[in-house]
């Protein structure tokens, strides 16, 4: 049986930091099948969405997403389309988790679906599935909050997973 | 659309097995003309104590917004042997929590939605050949056409012992649009 689930790369931040950007074109990294990126974020500020973008696409409305939602007493769905950025899970100044998954990201017959599962320790949790209407490989992942920073200590580890051919 | 489509099977010629909790053990791909059923062929698949199906899937119908293609175990296509329960997003509406005595379900875009957009999602098998418990799945899938989609998040429980020996998705009449994919991995202890 093929051996999959490979960690590409991990980054610990020393600094607050605005984004952080893994570069995926090299040609071990497009060999995979699906990536996910798990995401341990503590904010240096306020809470704040994780917002995404591939390819430096940072403008032409080519993302859209789908949520559905609860802060521990409520739950409720929502939708943005023709946006320019993903924003998937909730980040938190105390603690957060949002686990990425990137379908079939180097196929470039198919547009790129995107399934985030957030949880933040505010008790806010959110499920996020994203589109990006493009059918190009993705070679690189932009991650960023829709303000502020990633904290110190905050970790962002990327893994391959490879279906057998 | 044309056949069934088999994920295969692995006797002869397996490349010798380096450690590994998680590993590849089949995929099936779905070609042009698209194809009516995906069977994954577990009988001589051995050492995993769970699996994984990852994929991207489309309707090969024009037919509707969203639907939904049934798998099961074994041969049991039998509706009263299973139990369905889910909650989800419906786009901006209100968010649906269900049960039903029926198939496992997995959710598709029709193929006269958004061109190239596939609907992506991970199910669990948990321990699928012990043959003391009944079998419990977890599916988590998504689907977003730019204007519309669906978060979906559901348990499935196949009532029997049985160890799980084929994996079967179809429903009459529908089928898998070109590019679809499903991947099936082993879960080691």
């Amino acid at each position: 049986m093929a051996v999959t689930y490979d960690p590409l790369s991990t980054t610990t931040l020393t600094s607050n930091q605005a984004n952080i950007t893994f570069d995926i074109s090299s040609t071990p990294n497009q060999s995979y099948t699906d990536l996910i990126i798990i995401c341990n974020v503590k904010m240096s500020g306020a809470n704040e969405n994780n917002n995404l973008q591939f390819n430096n696409v940072t403008s032409g409305g080519y993302y859209s997403v789908t949520r559905l939602y609860g802060n521990g007493s409520t739950y409720s769905t929502n939708l943005s389309s023709s946006q320019d950025q993903m924003q998937l899970g909730e980040m938190s100044t105390t603690g957060s988790t949002d686990v990425i998954q990137i379908f079939n990201y180097s196929n470039t017959n198919v547009n790129k679906t995107v399934i985030s599962t957030g949880g933040q320790t505010g008790g806010f949790m959110k499920i996020t599935t994203g589109l990006f209407r493009q059918t190009s490989a993705i070679t690189s992942v932009k991650l960023f909050p829709g303000s502020g920073n990633y904290g110190i200590g905050s970790t962002f580890t990327i893994f391959g997973i490879k279906a057998a051919s | 659309m044309i056949g069934t489509l088999s994920g295969g099977l692995l006797g002869t010629g397996v490349a010798p097995v380096v450690p590994s909790s998680y590993e590849s053990i089949a995929t099936a791909n779905v070609g042009s003309g698209g194809t009516s059923s995906i069977v994954f062929d577990l009988s001589a698949v051995s050492g995993y104590k769970h699996l994984q199906l990852r994929y991207i899937v489309r309707n090969s119908l024009s037919l509707g917004y969203f639907d939904g293609i049934f798998f099961y175990f074994n041969t049991d296509n039998s509706d009263s042997n299973y139990y369905r329960h889910s909650i989800q997003a419906e786009g901006a509406g209100s968010p649906g929590a269900y049960a039903y005595n029926a198939l496992p379900i997995i959710t598709y875009p029709a193929n006269n939605q958004l061109t190239n957009t596939f609907c992506g999602g991970v199910i669990d098998i948990y321990e699928y050949q012990n043959t003391n418990k009944t079998k419990t799945v977890r599916l988590l899938e998504g689907i977003d056409i730019n204007g519309a989609g669906a978060d979906l998040l559901r348990s499935f429980m196949w009532n029997s012992t049985t160890a799980i020996n084929k994996i079967t998705f179809e429903r009459s009449g529908y089928g898998f649009a070109q590019f679809s994919q499903i991947a099936l991995y082993g879960i080691k202890d």
